[in-house]
């Protein structure tokens, strides 16, 4: 296949992707609100459906997120490696059967455990989701799984068939003359990076797991340990997340020099700051165990240390080479660079939240208050789905500027103002994962936790009204290039 | 007090963020070439790498010393131990001696160690301490098959409330406990 047809093919898969991944998130969002307003007393949800649209709300943006990032750098790498077409198609099918079989699962079933299926209250449902629905949940994960893996296993392929192992990696970067040296850009990189251990070894964990509590459905007298399994299920959900932005940050590295002007190239602390990224995203998830005293305390420091260094790379290479793509470059703020680099700002605000949390001391006092919803919300709301509103845009290939910012600017007012509620929320102390906040017996702590509710609620109206403009511009330039390359093929 | 200096630190970072993300956007600041730029960017970049080392480990020197964790050695001695039991959704709090108890209400002695043993018959669930201001001074998972050490001081008697802060199914959010401290 020459490379004019493999580009073909390749965009025709993205294509359902950039299809499909507003319409996810859009009613993922509308699930979220959901939840929002039933906590600020607006609307009146039975708790079990709360709890199965909250666990559909953080399973289905964890895996958009992901499934969205990995295709789109699949498709920006075109230029540099090919990924079997069979294996693309096959994650996508494969993802939508997943996703079907959750929303059954969920809305239908009832299936209510949160996102981390945390072990063991999948199993001990107190009649609150029937057995068919929690073998379905596990099984759509599992597809979901396999999808993902398949994924992330053929990138690597193709990024290892073509650079070599150590060359991705950028390894050479430390040892080689700049004469001597395969130029390695930075999407490839980080997708190395990202995806061939990281990635790789946490979905593998993360199958396991599910392998586990598929053994547990059929013979419900297994015994698992809670401890290890609570360890195996955040190694999988926090390096999911992390690996996320980072795929944003790819695509980010990829796109901004085409606007900017300048380049943006790979060097050695370049090279170095995502080699050691490689491993410390795999240490920072003790953080979420942090009031499990039980846990070896050596783990805990651990977990403190690799979230606090874990930072360093990050801000030192890639927040100030995006400084050194904007600053005094003259550069127009299009709809595309202006997604990117409001993302980095989010993704950055996210980030610093995140490290106070990860904090031990500080997280005796934040741990499960709405502080832990606002950082990581934030690092997705208006840092990672920023910038992948900015790669879809460029892919449709759309072309309303002023209509689109608009609807950007009414995401982010929103978002900012719906994220401020939960650090309100999170410094008052007001638990997360509530249905509604009647029942706490402390009045000033139901009042506080209504009332951000009730205001974090308008916000998130404002956040779709924004989307909806968005994702329409978005559409109809995806609408207009099909009609356009219709009436190209029809034409002799 | 560490959430409010928590969130005030949280605040001031991110409006310090914004404004240096509107200083480098100006599209009025006469544009460089990439090189000049860099040579900028690179410099101030430096500073940063140690400035932002030299903090991590100094706040790492300052907070891991102040964990909840007891110590093996060393550690002082509780004055009252009270076992906890989580289960789906209730809590059970039985004191050893040097508790009380008044109308019904549990009753822990006031400037004294207690150790919490923490743990679940059943799921998850987090043994959440709030005070009368509605200020969450100290928590610890409830794990089955686990027990967790939780050692606190009260030091202002008052009616404190206990709340669930580990998802656990349908009724959660009204796993609620009350005692008073005398």
């Amino acid at each position: 296949m020459d490379d004019e047809r493999y580009g073909q093919a390749i965009r025709s898969v993205t294509q359902f992707w950039v299809w499909t991944v507003p319409v996810l998130f859009l009613v993922l969002v509308l699930l979220g609100l959901t939840m929002r307003a039933n906590q600020a007393g607006i609307i009146n949800v039975d708790p079990d459906l709360f709890y199965a649209v909250m666990t559909l709300h953080g399973l289905g943006m964890a895996g958009t997120g992901f499934v969205a990032g990995l295709a789109g750098v699949t498709y920006l790498l075109a230029r540099y490696v090919r990924v079997n077409l069979v294996i693309a198609w096959m994650m996508y099918v494969l993802t939508v059967l997943g996703v079907v079989g959750l929303v059954i699962a969920c809305l239908i079933g009832r299936f209510g455990p949160g996102w981390y299926l945390l072990y063991p209250l999948p199993f001990l449902a107190n009649g609150a989701w029937p057995d068919w629905a929690l073998g379905l949940a596990v099984l759509s994960l599992i597809v979901l799984g396999v999808a993902w893996l398949l994924g992330q296993i053929d990138l690597s392929r193709a990024l290892v068939a073509r650079y070599g192992l150590t060359n991705a990696l950028a390894w050479q970067y430390f040892s080689k003359q700049s004469a001597d040296r395969v130029e390695i850009p930075p999407i490839v990189l980080i997708t190395a990076a990202a995806c061939l251990v990281p990635g790789i070894a946490t979905t593998l964990d993360g199958a396991v797991l599910l392998v586990l509590y598929l053994f547990k459905w059929f013979s419900p007298s297994l015994a698992l340990d809670p401890l290890l399994l609570k360890n195996m299920v955040f190694l999988w959900g926090h390096t999911l997340v992390n690996i996320t932005m980072y795929l944003g940050l790819a695509m980010v590295y990829e796109l901004l020099p085409k606007y900017s002007g300048r380049p943006w190239k790979t060097n050695a602390v370049v090279a170095l700051s995502w080699n050691t990224v490689l491993v410390l995203v795999l240490l920072a998830f003790f953080h979420h165990l942090y009031m499990d005293f039980a846990q070896p305390v050596s783990l805990q420091y651990i977990g403190q240390l690799a979230s606090y260094l874990s930072a360093v790379p990050a801000t030192v290479v890639t927040v100030f080479g995006v400084i050194g793509q904007v600053y005094r470059s003259g550069m127009q703020w299009r709809f595309v660079p202006l997604c990117f680099c409001l993302g980095i700002v989010g993704w950055v605000i996210g980030g610093f939240a995140a490290v106070v949390d990860s904090t031990i001391t500080v997280n005796f006092a934040f741990h499960n208050t709405m502080w832990v919803p606002a950082h990581f919300h934030t690092y997705f709301l208006v840092g990672y789905f920023l910038m992948l509103w900015g790669f879809l845009y460029e892919f449709s290939g759309a072309a309303r500027e002023k209509l689109a910012k608009a609807g950007l600017w009414l995401v982010v007012a929103g978002a900012y103002g719906f994220l401020l509620m939960f650090y309100l929320g999170g410094a008052f102390g007001v638990p997360r994962r509530f249905a509604a906040y009647g029942s706490i017996p402390l009045a000033s702590l139901a009042a506080i936790s209504e009332r951000t509710a009730l205001i974090a609620s308008a916000f998130a109206v404002l956040l779709v009204i924004g989307l909806l403009v968005l994702f329409g511009v978005i559409y109809r330039g995806l609408a207009n290039r099909a009609f356009a390359g219709k009436a190209a093929a029809t034409t002799p | 007090m560490t959430a409010s200096y928590a969130a005030i630190t949280t605040l001031l970072v991110s409006v310090a963020i914004v404004a240096i993300a509107l200083f480098v956007s100006r599209a009025r600041l006469p544009a460089e070439t990439s090189s000049a730029a860099t040579s900028t960017v690179y410099r101030i970049r430096s500073a940063y790498f140690i400035f932002i080392l030299v903090a991590a480990v100094v706040l790492l020197a300052l907070t891991l010393p102040m964990t909840p964790y007891p110590r093996k050695s060393g550690e002082q001695k509780p004055d009252l131990i009270v076992k906890v039991i989580g289960e789906m959704w209730s809590w059970t709090l039985t004191p050893g001696s040097g508790a009380a108890s008044a109308g019904g209400n549990l009753v822990l002695p006031a400037s004294k160690t207690v150790e919490f043993d923490v743990s679940s018959k059943d799921v998850n669930h987090n043994f959440a301490i709030y005070n009368e201001a509605g200020e969450l001074i100290a928590q610890v998972q409830a794990m089955p098959d686990y027990t967790n050490r939780l050692l606190h001081t009260f030091n202002v008697p008052g009616h404190y409330y206990v709340l669930c802060l580990e998802y656990c199914g349908v009724a959660h959010h009204a796993m609620n406990f009350e005692f008073d401290v005398k």
